[in-house]
């Protein structure tokens, strides 16, 4: 191993719901706090900070939560990335560590959004008079003309593509996955809805945007997660019991949109995860075929099916037979959202992007109850923030 | 219209506003 390989110390999420008596820098400093005991290390032991969030972005977001957990005076890196923001925090602290400033650094993701609604929808306006605006002097809005940036829309019509592109890819395909991360989430006790559906129940909930009907779509919540990142020099001065729980980040991969024909007008979230999960292999050296666990971004049903076949958990074109043979149920071939996923685990947006590692690497330290893997020795994770920014890490455990 | 059918790119009249003013948008229309 190099000397600046980066490990998970600590790992801590709060679970994921509403929480009306506390607010958003209430639940980063109970994961951040939760995550530095659970590594055996204190504020006093960070050499830098990543902060992620989103709704309040520009607030300052990192400078807060030290308010309530402590201020040390070390750098805090406020990030926003759709929703890879977690991620985004995940990857400051991992990149200062790899450059040698940091030998161990705090990461963050926090989210508060209640019943925030359908993001990124308008209002309505009774005005009715054209003008120019923005960028191109539009007189109106092209949502839903030429295209669609609603997420619903989105994940539906990359679901659709996907399906008109492959046999064997339908509704009832799509339903699948959903009706799995319900059964899922009932055994993870973070998970912000824990209630199975059947199948019967998942396609005939109300249509949101087809193929996605309500069961199929994720929720809107609150949540923080937080991790401990150390250098491998690091973690070998520290006891035999923080050395053995420590879990290797083996590869950490970031990418953006490159220039695609169709991402001009709808966004292309196929392409540069595929590029993400390209370098995360080879980075690690990991196959796909060896993962014992994938938690991936499965903000809608869509989503997650056509990512088996970005991430490789597949043959090509062959999606959806792998969720009819119940390839990524958790007792399936590989495993994916164990944790029951955005669908039901819940989507605060910052926390995702930490909270999805801290899934894995509670898994690879045989510590996630009721739900765990066995065996599990390497796992992966996956976001994707629509705009579009993805995110991979490949997870490995410990020697023994 | 089905998944998969040629398209070509085209402009239609989107909205009219309360003073009369047309709004010309992009489409695709079957090939």
């Amino acid at each position: 191993m190099a000397d600046n390989d980066v490990w998970i110390l600590g790992a801590a999420m709060t679970k994921f719901g509403r929480y009306r008596d506390k607010d958003v820098i209430d639940l980063a400093s109970d994961a951040s706090m939760a995550a530095l005991t659970d590594g055996g290390v204190t504020i006093q032991d960070m050499d830098v900070m990543g902060a992620g969030n989103l709704m309040e972005a520009s607030s300052g977001i990192g400078q807060r939560i030290q308010k309530q957990i402590g201020q040390t005076g070390i750098p805090v890196f406020n990030v926003a990335n759709a929703c890879a923001t977690g991620a985004t925090a995940i990857r400051c602290v991992y990149m200062a560590i790899k450059a040698g400033e940091a030998d161990m650094g705090l990461a963050v993701g926090c989210e508060q959004m209640g019943k925030a609604g359908l993001l990124g929808a308008s209002a309505r306006s009774d005005r009715n008079v054209y003008e120019p605006s923005g960028r191109y002097g539009a007189v109106m809005s092209v949502e839903g003309r030429l295209g669609t940036t609603l997420m619903p829309g989105v994940f539906a019509q990359a679901g659709i593509e996907y399906a008109g592109e492959h046999n064997g890819v339908g509704f009832e395909q799509f339903a699948k996955v959903a009706e799995k991360n319900h059964a899922h989430s009932t055994l993870n006790p973070l998970a912000q809805y824990q209630k199975q559906f059947s199948l019967d129940e998942v396609m005939g909930a109300e249509m949101m945007a087809y193929p996605n009907t309500l069961l199929m779509c994720c929720p809107t919540g609150d949540g923080a997660a937080a991790l401990v990142l150390v250098s491998e020099s690091r973690l070998a001065s520290l006891s035999d019991e923080q050395r053995r729980r420590a879990v290797k980040v083996s590869a950490s991969v970031m990418t953006s949109d490159p220039w695609t024909d169709g991402d001009q007008v709808q966004p292309d979230v196929n392409t540069l995860t595929r590029a993400a999960a390209d370098r995360a292999y080879e980075q690690s050296g990991v196959d796909p075929q060896d993962l014992d666990l994938v938690e991936l971004h499965d903000c809608f049903a869509t989503a997650e099916l056509i990512h088996y076949d970005n991430l490789r958990l597949c043959a090509p074109g062959e999606a959806g037979k792998f969720i009819d043979e119940r390839g990524p149920w958790r007792d399936g071939k590989t495993p994916v959202n164990v944790s029951g996923g955005l669908i039901s685990k819940g989507h605060p947006l910052g926390a995702t992007g930490v909270a999805n590692l801290y899934e894995v690497a509670t898994h690879l330290r045989g510590e996630a109850g009721d739900r765990q893997v066995d065996g599990a020795k390497v796992g992966l994770t996956h976001v994707i923030g629509l705009g579009s920014a993805c995110a991979i890490h490949v997870l490995e455990k410990a020697a023994a | 219209v089905k998944v998969g059918m040629p398209v070509r790119l085209t402009t239609y009249v989107a909205g009219t506003d309360d003073e009369g003013t047309d709004a010309v948008a992009f489409a695709y229309e079957p090939a």
